[in-house]
């Protein structure tokens, strides 16, 4: 009898001990050996990818500046909305690289700000924000410049590199072609409106809506 | 005198509407019934004057002029109250000349029409530099709601910058869970698109965009901290918290347009907040609500790990 009551009981227990949800888990242990990013370089490149992310609102703010009906400029808006879009996928590339090589287990929660807003967010002509988002590019441009000088040897004395290939021949290749093509339809529109103004700008902007610009 | 109340009042004009030129020939050609009402003001303050002076004549002698000063001391007093140091005429056409202007002031401008707007501008000789407000796009509650909508937009934003966070730390080697990985980056890639459609919609309906704007329920968040490196359920749970309140967002912003106010009745925005906002996020909230479920039975029991490992694999198939 006393048998049946303690078996009783101890199933009980158990039955009990199971009803906790098991939410959490073990973290496995794994080597981290193979984890060889050094610290300055693992800073910068999560630097990066919050300046990545400013020059993506920026190109919002011009987005929605060339929405307004007292401006209409559906081609530039389209354009500029693209390209914050584009900017928000050149962060994401630079967050799988980090995850690729092992980064990102911790502080994952500080790694974009709260509130990322714009510095600017209305221009006079379509032709000065042009030439500002050609000025924020070549600002991104300088930065992994930066980027890529502290993870190759200064001041870390470590040459990483495939990170440093990596920004080099995709990230830097990028950066260029852009520039030069932002560089190129700045001095269209500009000397489109030497002589016809709003006209010029009227065109261009449809141009830019059909791609054939 | 007449100019002084048509220029007071054309200023107080000026200086509630922005578009100046076309407001300008508006104000002088509105002056005329406005120079009316200063000229009947003038008149009936002679006509004041005259009264007194019959009143004071029929009393006795002695007590006239008392009885004149009293009645012209009160009157002064209320006046120059208002106007200062001023003769009684003129102290009375400026306080005309404001009641004028202030009532002309709180005219609403969408009241004048494009049409009459771009009649005037094509007449003058002054370049029209700016279009007159009457021919944005503006109508209905927009004014009213702006804000509302660009405060949404932010929240749109936030969301998605957060909801990145929580698909990263499932993409690391340790969590190594591809399933819950796409399943937040969905979730961020669709409010990154919602915000961008709802700029779109702000600037189409006339409104533009405020990125510093957020309502007090999104910003009360930052005083607690924020962990977005969450175990599965928790992650999960969050998810679902976060959604729900972007969807009872969208029913605030429903009621700021309903006849509700007592303002503005807008049914086209709430018409775009139904049709944009209301479905899509009833059928996350539910599909969440759903996953929640499923992980509790599941990590009820021996076999937690093998479940959580297996409902990545479902996921990563939806």
């Amino acid at each position: 009898m006393k048998y049946i009551v303690v078996a009783v009981l101890l199933a009980c227990s158990v039955a009990l001990g199971s009803a906790v949800l098991q939410c959490e888990h073990k973290k496995p242990d794994i080597p981290s050996d193979w984890i060889d990013m050094v610290d300055p370089c693992i800073r910068k490149m999560r630097g990066q990818i919050e300046e990545e992310l400013k020059a993506a609102m920026q190109y919002m703010a011009m987005g929605a500046h060339f929405s307004k009906d007292t401006i209409n400029r559906p081609g530039f808006a389209k354009m500029f909305f693209e390209a914050a879009s584009e900017e928000r996928e050149h962060a994401i590339k630079l967050i799988r690289y980090l995850l690729m090589r092992g980064e990102l287990t911790s502080n994952v929660s500080e790694l974009i700000k709260r509130n990322l807003m714009p510095k600017t967010t209305s221009w006079t002509s379509a032709v000065s924000a042009l030439k500002d988002a050609l000025n924020l590019e070549t600002t991104v441009t300088k930065k992994i410049r930066e980027v890529i000088k502290v993870c190759e040897d200064n001041p870390t004395n470590y040459n990483d590199y495939h990170l440093v290939d990596y920004l080099t021949g995709d990230f830097l290749d990028e950066q260029y072609h852009g520039q030069r093509e932002i560089a190129g339809r700045v001095s269209t529109l500009e000397k489109l409106m030497e002589k016809h103004g709003a006209l010029g700008e009227f065109l261009f902007d449809k141009k830019i809506l059909d791609g054939a610009v | 005198m007449i100019l002084i109340a048509c220029s007071l009042s054309s200023l107080a004009a000026l200086k509630k509407n922005s578009a100046k030129p076309g407001l300008f020939m508006v104000s002088l050609e509105k002056c005329a019934p406005i120079a009316m009402y200063c000229m009947a003001a003038l008149s009936s303050s002679s006509t004041w004057a005259l009264i007194l002076d019959m009143q004071g004549s029929t009393i006795s002698a002695e007590t006239a002029a008392t009885v004149q000063a009293k009645k012209t001391a009160t009157i002064t007093d209320f006046i120059s109250s208002v106007t200062g140091n001023q003769t009684g005429i003129m102290k009375a056409i400026i306080v005309f000349a404001i009641l004028c202007g202030a009532a002309y002031a709180a005219e609403d401008s969408k009241t004048t029409l494009c049409f009459d707007d771009v009649v005037r501008g094509c007449k003058t000789t002054n370049k029209m530099s700016q279009s007159p407000i009457s021919c944005s796009s503006k109508y209905g509650g927009i004014d009213y709601a702006q804000e509302y909508l660009q405060k949404y937009v932010n929240h749109h934003f936030i969301r998605s910058f957060e909801y990145l966070l929580m698909s990263t730390h499932y993409a690391n080697y340790e969590k190594n869970r591809p399933g819950f990985e796409k399943l937040f980056r969905g979730l961020s890639d669709d409010t990154w698109k919602d915000a961008i459609e709802l700029i779109q919609y702000i600037t189409k309906r006339g409104g533009e965009m405020n990125f510093n704007l957020l309502s007090e329920e999104v910003q009360s968040e930052e005083l607690n901290g924020n962990n977005f490196e969450l175990y599965e359920l928790n992650a999960v749970a969050k998810a679902l918290d976060i959604q729900k309140r972007l969807a009872v967002e969208s029913f605030a912003g429903h009621w700021e347009v309903s006849r509700k106010n007592m303002k503005f009745y807008d049914p086209e925005i709430s018409y775009h907040l139904e049709e944009e906002f209301m479905p899509k996020h009833r059928d996350m909230i539910r599909k969440l609500a759903g996953y929640t479920t499923d992980l509790r039975s599941m990590l009820d029991g021996p076999d937690s790990s093998l479940a959580l490992f297996l409902f990545d694999e479902y996921l990563q198939k939806q």
